[in-house]
């Protein structure tokens, strides 16, 4: 092989190695759905797979939108990292769920994305979708009773959902039901719901049933169908057995549809509609009462009305009051009552404060509700006139200073301040604090600084205290903390003594300070008056003293016995160097503990 | 020619360095300086100038009088949410002032708005700040602790000593009892705009099943994404958006 055939043949090993890391260069996308056929209802998995990324690529997609599918709007992500000839490259694998609604042959969409700063095209895919399975129509049932008759707009129906489970199936339920059809309002579904057990085509079924509201909202033939999501164990599939010997079948999840209902809702007529006619559809009494006939200019009085009877009460509008000259009318406190949440009976309450400005109305003003009522087709009048009332003058004058205000309970306070005024603003800034501060957290940090420097002092208290009674209650302590107070008294005395040269003074408190300071080394703890020159000699061999300590002791009892009794003299020298040892002997005595 | 454009050129030049410090100086207003302004503002009328010159002030600090002051342009400017709002965190810095309470009590009037009930104890309780009930609780709870155990420590207890004790103890529990009456509502929260739809869910799709008032007062109860989950004055529970309500008492 001659030199031009190697080169040629590593030539060809490069190319052979660098294949696949061109190949690796190139990203793809691949979608797939799984499984390619199911049933309305039935959860299936979209998978887009994207491989051959870089360590910085990442795949997003714009959200899927496809009608007739739900998707979950968060798709699980697997993301797993390989090296080829020293190439690192990624994959991602995004999975949607999703549950068809409607059968029929569906296109996800492709979508043209970027990657890496180049465009990449994600391939769109199909998917069929059958009618829901006949075998689950004999298990599971999702019913929604309505009224076989038109319905009129802004008219409030009962309702109820039922949901049947034969009771041989295992099922727990893993949604509330959905109302799908934007043309009815319908009340919260609530968590509680009843259950009992009915028969059906031979067959016993549990079934659940909640109770709700709906309200059409507009006009035409409007649709309305509702879902619930289930877990199931699938009766059909053969049931195996795990590591520990139980049965245990395959669990299905499945969105379970009720029929579609088509409800004809008719407008309201226009005919004969009274111009108090607010929204109120039902059957309603209206009645009103006033707080007071007998009042004063300027007193607020209440004006209660109430709406009772059965029908759409959260839909009805305020009654129409009448601006009578005189009167000064705010707006209400409105309350709705209900017998349940979901009942259609109840009463809704308006309370109108009214204040009389002038003396002259002699009424009341009339209150004006109509309502229709869809039994008979025909909108009702059920107005009330005002009532008669006396107003007299007020002793606080004109109504701009009448005594009123509503209270935080919505009540009126007899404080002095003037309805339609609002106090100025404030020409000066005042005390200035951080806005991420003010409120509540510098409450917090103020509590927790007191709080923190009261523990710390009623700890320091509460140590400095248990140590001062512990001494005191401890009698050696107590002993030991008089004779170093003695001792230390009589040898100040003795150094001053020193100082001046008054021998006989030196040598009584050195004698004394010797005294009180053995007298700590004496378990019996005698009277340190009683102790003479012996006990202290004998104390301080009986305590360890050093001999040379004993001997200066010893030395001391003798000067101060022949100073004491026969009057022996000292120069200030030989003073100053005993005060030295007296010193000596104190401090040594100090460090032995009894 | 060249004679010209050397003088345009240098007035321009002289033009700019003149300006460029009465620029900065317009951007740098203190919050003093932008509270004066808005006062000013709001004198002669100029609502949005005076709103301005309150928010430039209002970006890192706050007073109870910028918050009043923010409350009257924003009721000027017919946004009673707004102006409740400011009022509301007004009234948390000052409580015990009667103008805040005065014109509170005057917007919950024009605007029908009913707020939710106050907490039990609120009304047998002076108007003061909870951080001043926090002191008081703070102080006798540690006297009452001290004057408990600081005479068995030393053995000098006796019957004045428990008296004591046990009177602070009870300033302590009742100041406590205040401070939690009177703490700010953190989930307070206030409607910003009329016909602002109470959605079933979390989505912009969802029917609204009320429409609530600006100004309507409510309580946050969960967050989901830039949904808030409320409950109303009357127990109605739903979801708004973020831009839809605005907490009394800022998030952190």
């Amino acid at each position: 092989m001659n030199r031009q055939q190697m080169n040629m043949t590593f030539a060809r090993l490069i190319l052979f190695f660098l294949f696949p890391v061109t190949a690796l260069s190139a990203v793809t996308i691949e979608t797939a759905v799984y499984p390619q056929a199911l049933a309305v209802g039935q959860t299936g998995q979209y998978v887009v797979h994207a491989k051959n990324l870089e360590r910085s690529d990442d795949l997003t997609l714009e959200p899927l939108r496809v009608d007739g599918l739900i998707f979950h709007p968060s798709p699980s992500r697997q993301v797993s990292t390989q090296m080829i000839n020293f190439n690192t490259s990624r994959e991602i694998r995004l999975t949607w769920n999703f549950t068809p609604r409607i059968e029929g042959l569906y296109t996800i969409p492709g979508q043209q994305i970027t990657i890496g700063g180049k465009p990449v095209q994600v391939p769109p895919v199909q998917v069929r979708v059958t009618a829901q399975q006949e075998v689950l129509k004999g298990v599971f049932d999702l019913q929604v009773n309505l009224p076989q008759r038109p319905l009129y707009v802004g008219e409030s129906i009962a309702s109820e959902i039922a949901l049947l489970i034969r009771s041989d199936v295992q099922a727990q339920l893993r949604s509330l039901p959905e109302k799908e059809g934007d043309g009815f309002l319908q009340t919260p579904m609530s968590n509680e719901f009843r259950t009992d057990r009915v028969r059906k085509n031979n067959y016993e079924f549990n079934r659940a049933s909640w109770q709700i509201l709906l309200t059409p909202i507009r006009a035409g033939e409007e649709k309305l169908r509702y879902s619930i999501g289930i877990v199931y164990e699938d009766p059909s599939a053969p049931r195996s057995r795990d590591i520990f010997g139980f049965q245990q079948g395959r669990v299905e999840e499945l969105m379970l549809l009720s029929p579609h209902y088509s409800i004809t809702v008719l407008d309201l007529p226009t005919q004969d509609r009274p111009a108090s006619f607010n929204g109120a559809v039902g059957n309603y009494q209206l009645s009103a009462v006033l707080s007071d006939t007998q009042l004063r200019t300027g007193d607020p009085i209440t004006l209660t009305i109430t709406i009772a009877g059965s029908g759409n009460l959260d839909r009805i509008g305020q009654p129409a009051i009448e601006a009578l000259d005189g009167w000064r009318i705010y707006q209400p406190k409105v309350e709705t009552v209900r017998e349940r949440p979901d009942s259609l009976n109840g009463k809704k309450i308006f309370e109108f404060i009214l204040i009389a400005e002038t003396t002259t109305p002699n009424r009341s003003p009339d209150v004006g509700f109509a309502y229709f009522n869809p039994d008979t087709a025909r909108y009702v009048d059920a107005s009330v006139p005002g009532k008669q009332v006396t107003i007299e003058q007020g002793t606080t004058g004109l109504a701009g200073s009448m005594n009123f205000t509503r209270q935080q309970n919505g009540t009126p306070s007899n404080q002095s301040l003037q309805p339609d005024q609002l106090r100025p603003p404030m020409t000066h800034p005042g005390k200035w604090s951080n806005r991420s501060e003010a409120f509540g957290s510098a409450n917090l940090n103020s509590a927790l600084t007191v709080n923190g420097v009261l523990a710390i002092l009623m700890a320091v208290a509460c140590f400095s205290l248990h140590r001062r009674e512990r001494s005191r209650q401890n009698l050696s302590l107590q002993w030991q903390h008089h004779c170093q107070q003695s001792a230390q008294k009589f040898l100040s005395q003795a150094q001053t003594a020193a100082k001046s040269g008054a021998a006989q003074d030196f040598i009584g408190n050195a004698f004394a300070a010797v005294r009180a300071s053995v007298a700590n080394l004496d378990i019996k703890r005698r009277p340190i008056d009683s102790l003479v020159a012996d006990d202290l000699i004998e104390l301080a061999q009986n305590a360890k003293v050093n001999d040379d300590t004993i001997q200066l002791i010893r030395n001391l009892c003798v000067e101060y016995e022949s100073i004491h009794y026969a009057g022996a003299a000292f120069d200030r020298d030989s003073l100053q160097r005993k005060s030295g040892e007296l010193q000596a002997i104190i401090k040594h005595l100090d460090t032995i503990i009894p | 020619m060249r004679n010209h454009l050397k003088i345009m050129s240098l007035l321009i030049a002289f033009l700019l360095l003149v300006a460029s410090p009465l620029t900065s100086v317009a951007q740098s207003l203190t919050p003093e300086e932008a509270f004066f302004a808005g006062n000013v503002a709001f004198k002669e009328q100029r609502w949005e100038d005076a709103l301005t010159h309150y928010l430039t002030a209002y970006q890192a600090h706050t007073s109870a009088a910028l918050e009043l002051n923010l409350g009257h342009v924003y009721h000027k400017l017919e946004q009673p949410g707004n102006a409740f709002v400011h009022w509301r965190r007004a009234h948390l810095l000052q409580p015990q002032n009667p103008d805040i309470q005065h014109n509170l009590s005057i917007l919950h009037s024009i605007t029908g708005v009913i707020p939710f009930p106050p907490r039990w104890g609120v009304a047998f309780v002076p108007s003061l700040s909870a951080g001043i009930y926090v002191l008081i609780a703070s102080l006798a709870g540690w006297m009452a602790l001290g004057l408990w155990v600081l005479p068995r420590i030393i053995r000098k207890e006796n019957i004045i000593t428990r008296l004591a004790s046990f009177v602070a103890c009870a300033v302590a529990v009742v100041t406590a009892a205040a401070a939690f009456a009177m703490w700010p509502d953190p989930k307070l929260a206030i409607i910003l705009s009329d016909e602002t739809p109470l959605r079933i869910a979390p989505t912009a799709e969802s029917p609204a099943q009320t429409k609530l008032t600006s100004g309507a007062h409510v309580r946050f109860m969960e967050r989901h994404h830039n949904y808030w989950h409320i409950r109303t004055v009357d127990n109605q529970t739903g979801y708004v958006t973020d831009n839809e309500v605005e907490p009394v008492i800022p998030h952190q």
